[in-house]
């Protein structure tokens, strides 16, 4: 599965999820709630840009 | 007469004149970067170089490139793949990989044929509709400006060390554009470096490699680890929804708390611990109070006790007052413009100042928060002025 990379820097790694927002370990980018947010910086998900 | 004439050609002006022309789309001809260097970014590649640099603390995505991932894209490039190294978890890009392709964008885009060598004296409004730049290379006449000036020109000299300076000691200060930490003799026995941040630490550290004698850094408060020198909550919504909220004189308070100085990235936390245990290199946390030539040497006179130096060298980094001196001041005063208590602008969100007139890096601080004179900070200066243009985007 693809990581996404924040504007900020932070990137978004499925086999790590999201622990603060409640995101599983395995949930695809694509997978996120629309309400996702960047744990660092607060920026949206159509901010982040998918990593080669 | 111009489209926009770009004060300032440092990292903000020179990627606001690519997002002008290549995301844009205005013609080549409209737009042109006013910067008193013969080269775009001199004074922040300088600056990099001269304090010993080897990794930048922000991470690849900022860049000065229209699509954020383009220094990774360069990365894989043949040309730099084998020298190019990110430190991760946030894959900062290393000084000369960054400065590579600065220098690739700057090429490809043909960003330095944007560029007129000039300083800006004084701007006037001809008249609603467009505006004169007096300059050292003559007038020249613009729809819109965009003041892009950063605090390079006023590296931060404490009192005492301005007298000792006067008085013809061997102090300088490692943003000063005539000073080369290289030109310090191999040989020098003492060499004091004075500050608290991370160009502080890099330059004692590379002293202490390069120096057969003892380097001693002194900073008022103790050091430690943290990834970025301002929480990335304040690149995003985070932390900025808030700041919107506050008046003009608490979101001052607001960007010089978030902006604490002292800290380092880890593996530079581990560098000095490993020099200060293996190295010349010494650690003093201590209050200069005064400072006297002493025959050749330098007498410092702290709170916790007197040190002697053949050379100091200043990291103290920058006067965080209003950047742009005489010519900003002229600009307020002449066109009349609003400035919050701290005298910085106070414009909208589409960066205006008025009505054809733009601000970004610390000048637009009070706007874009603790991370506008940061790469970042152009990169979110370029969001707002792209949804100002373009409001559909």
């Amino acid at each position: 599965m693809d990581k996404w990379e924040c504007p900020c820097g932070y990137i978004y790694d499925p086999e790590e999820g999201d622990a603060e927002s409640n995101i599983q370990i395995g949930t695809a980018f694509e997978g996120l709630p629309e309400d996702w947010v960047c744990p660092k910086c607060g920026a949206e998900k159509e901010f982040f840009e998918k990593l080669d | 007469m111009i489209a926009w004439l770009i004060i300032g050609g440092g990292i903000h002006g020179t990627y606001l004149s690519h997002l002008l022309v290549n995301k844009i789309g205005l013609n080549r001809d409209e737009v042109r970067v006013l910067d008193p260097h013969q080269t775009p970014l001199a004074s922040w590649n300088r600056n990099a170089t001269n304090c010993g640099m080897r990794f930048l603390r922000s991470p690849a995505t900022h860049n000065i490139d229209i699509p954020v991932l383009s220094l990774y894209r360069f990365a894989q490039s043949p040309a730099v793949k084998e020298m190019a190294d990110f430190i991760p978890p946030y894959n900062r890009p290393s000084l000369s990989l960054f400065q590579r392709h600065c220098a690739h964008v700057i090429r490809h885009f043909r960003l330095e044929e944007l560029r007129i060598t000039g300083r800006a004296l004084a701007l006037h409004e001809h008249n609603r509709h467009s505006l004169t730049a007096e300059t050292s290379v003559g007038s020249i006449a613009a729809r819109n400006v965009m003041l892009a000036i950063g605090l390079g020109e006023q590296p931060y000299w404490p009192s005492w060390a301005r007298r000792l300076q006067q008085a013809g000691s061997r102090i300088d200060h490692v943003f000063d554009g005539r000073f080369r930490t290289a030109d310090i003799p191999e040989s020098t026995e003492s060499v004091v470096v004075v500050g608290g941040g991370l160009s502080a630490v890099q330059t004692a550290l590379m002293l202490s490699k390069r120096l057969a004698g003892t380097v001693r850094l002194l900073s008022q408060h103790d050091l430690y680890e943290s990834q970025y020198d301002f929480d990335p909550c304040w690149i995003g919504p985070k932390c900025l929804r808030e700041f919107y909220r506050q008046d003009y004189g608490s979101r001052r308070a607001t960007v010089d708390r978030a902006r604490v100085g002292g800290s380092l990235p880890g593996e530079i936390f581990e560098e000095l611990r490993t020099a200060l245990d293996t190295t010349g290199l010494h650690f003093q946390k201590s209050r200069i109070r005064s400072a006297v030539p002493d025959g050749n040497r330098i007498r410092l006179h702290t709170d916790t006790g007197t040190v002697w130096a053949d050379t100091v060298v200043l990291a103290t980094g920058f006067l965080t007052n209003r950047p742009g001196g005489d010519f900003i001041d002229q600009v307020i005063e002449e066109l009349g413009l609003q400035c919050g208590p701290c005298g910085f602008p106070i414009i909208g969100e589409d960066l205006r100042w008025a009505a054809n007139i733009f601000v970004t890096g610390p000048l637009a601080e009070l706007q874009l928060g603790p991370c506008a004179r940061n790469i970042i900070g152009a990169r979110n200066a370029g969001r707002h002025l792209l949804k100002a243009l373009i409001p559909q985007h």
